[in-house]
């Protein structure tokens, strides 16, 4: 199964064109990263995904994105089921700035029909931060602000929080890249983990997390998808010659 | 763009055809020896066998190096890996040399049993074999690569003919020809041995070329 099939992907922001005819499928419960240099169009193809670049002005696209059998690209659909759905992971942590309990408890109350009441949000809480091996660390801090937490915190938080609505994809963009070397280890062991219950799409420049965390990988250059196979192949014997060029170091 | 992995690459090729070309004359060295019944010319391919193996581990202490630094991907890595299984198939080729010039040493004062025709035509397969599988990898040349591999069967059939006339001309008919055909029948197996050395340093080189696996696989060949 897929989580995300993409077919003839086009966007332009005005006259640029960022993604040319992308297409591809993301395998459902698989991470899958996407590498290529600065402007090759990653980033915003991870965005279409929730239809974040809605935001810009100039922006078109064509195509299609179907996730749970919808083209999310159709005018109609419902965005708040698609960012329930496709959560986002950025590069700084952006917890809002409240208490680490309202954090995750904020999403819950949105899109729950408001049955359960308190229970139901500290169990949700919970599990949350459980499934983001933070409850150890902060359960006797839950109302202590989120702003305070360390950087490796703060970003296990906002993927707690994703993960309180039960979506089925997560997208991160460089959710590393603020973070040393342990915490980044310990964010790639939770992403492991996570993967047995959600899809993962993570846009990457650092090539040996990608190599190291996913288990199929997308090449991009220029707005096009180069090459898109599993991980071991692309990172040991990719077909293409520029995705060769780009990995080894001999690209630019 | 110039990288400076691709000096330190080009560097580890130098190598591998320094140890490369150590080898080779270790066998050659062997074989005239046994046709020479030279005991001198033995012993130095058993004296040179040393400085063989230091070079061989520090190929690999090389490569090990790489690989930590660099975290080497797609050709570079493919480059490194096949040139640290070449680096130990030529160690053991040498080795094998080695073993060769042992077993001169022992026939070298008896009579020869018969005269050796089957022999040096095996020795010239591995001598070739051996060479042209260094030259594939130096030049990344997979058609060269191929032919190595398909000689394998010529050396097998030149080892199992050599084999049947020693133990049916001879240790069949008065086994007290054993202690004159047994190293004989040794040094055929070790000829054929390094023959299969050359086969998968072959075979790594299409890996490394082409990123295909044509060990056991001889159907991927073509």
């Amino acid at each position: 199964m897929n989580s995300i099939e993409v077919q003839d992907l086009n966007l332009w922001y005005g006259d640029f064109q960022a993604l040319k005819s992308v297409s591809c499928a993301f395998a459902e419960k698989n991470i899958t990263a996407i590498i290529g240099p600065s402007g090759c169009g990653k980033s915003t193809m991870l965005r279409v995904f929730n239809r974040m670049n809605d935001l810009i002005e100039g922006v078109r696209v064509s195509g299609r994105i179907v996730i749970e059998g919808r083209n999310i690209l159709e005018p109609g659909t419902d965005l708040v089921w698609l960012r329930k759905n496709v959560g986002m992971v950025f590069q700084r942590p952006n917890p809002f700035p409240l208490s680490v309990y309202e954090n995750i408890a904020f999403g819950e109350k949105i899109h729950s029909s408001g049955t359960g009441g308190k229970g139901r949000l500290d169990q949700v809480v919970e599990e949350s931060l459980r499934s983001v091996l933070l409850w150890d660390e902060l359960k006797d801090k839950l109302h202590k602000p989120a702003l305070g937490l360390s950087l490796e915190q703060k970003q296990r938080l906002c993927i707690a929080r994703l993960i309180a609505v039960k979506p089925q994809v997560l997208l991160m963009d460089e959710p590393c890249s603020t973070l040393d070397p342990q915490a980044t280890a310990r964010i790639e062991e939770l992403m492991r983990e996570l993967k047995r219950e959600y899809s993962i799409v993570i846009v990457t420049h650092n090539m040996q997390q990608a190599a190291r965390v996913s288990d199929d990988t997308g090449f991009m250059l220029l707005g096009e998808l180069v090459e898109f196979t599993r991980t071991q192949e692309i990172f040991t014997a990719p077909k293409d010659k520029r995705t060769e060029e780009y990995i080894t170091g001999r690209y630019g | 763009m110039e990288r400076h992995l691709d000096e330190v690459l080009q560097e580890l090729r130098k190598d591998i055809l320094r140890i490369g070309v150590l080898a080779q004359e270790s066998i050659f060295k062997s074989i005239e020896a046994l046709k020479n019944r030279d005991k001198t010319q033995a012993q130095e391919v058993i004296d040179a066998d040393t400085k063989i193996d230091e070079l061989e581990i520090s190929i690999d202490e090389k490569c090990v190096d790489l690989v930590a630094r660099y975290q080497p991907m797609a050709g570079d890595l493919r480059f490194i890996t096949t040139g640290m299984k070449i680096n130990a198939e030529l160690e053991r080729i040498a080795d094998i040399a080695v073993d060769i010039a042992e077993r001169v040493l022992e026939i070298a004062d008896r009579q020869l049993l018969k005269p050796l025709i089957d022999t040096p035509k095996l020795s010239a397969v591995a001598q070739r074999m051996v060479g042209d599988a260094i030259d594939a990898f130096i030049r990344r040349d997979v058609e060269l690569a191929r032919k190595v591999v398909l000689s394998d069967s010529e050396a097998d059939q030149l080892r199992n003919a050599i084999q049947s006339e020693l133990m049916n001309d001879f240790l069949a008919k008065d086994p007290a020809t054993a202690d004159r055909a047994v190293p004989l029948l040794l040094i055929a197996r070790y000829l054929e041995r390094i023959c299969d050395h050359a086969t998968n340093i072959a075979e790594d080189v299409i890996y490394m070329v082409e990123a295909k696996v044509v060990k056991h696989h001889p159907e991927q060949l073509s």
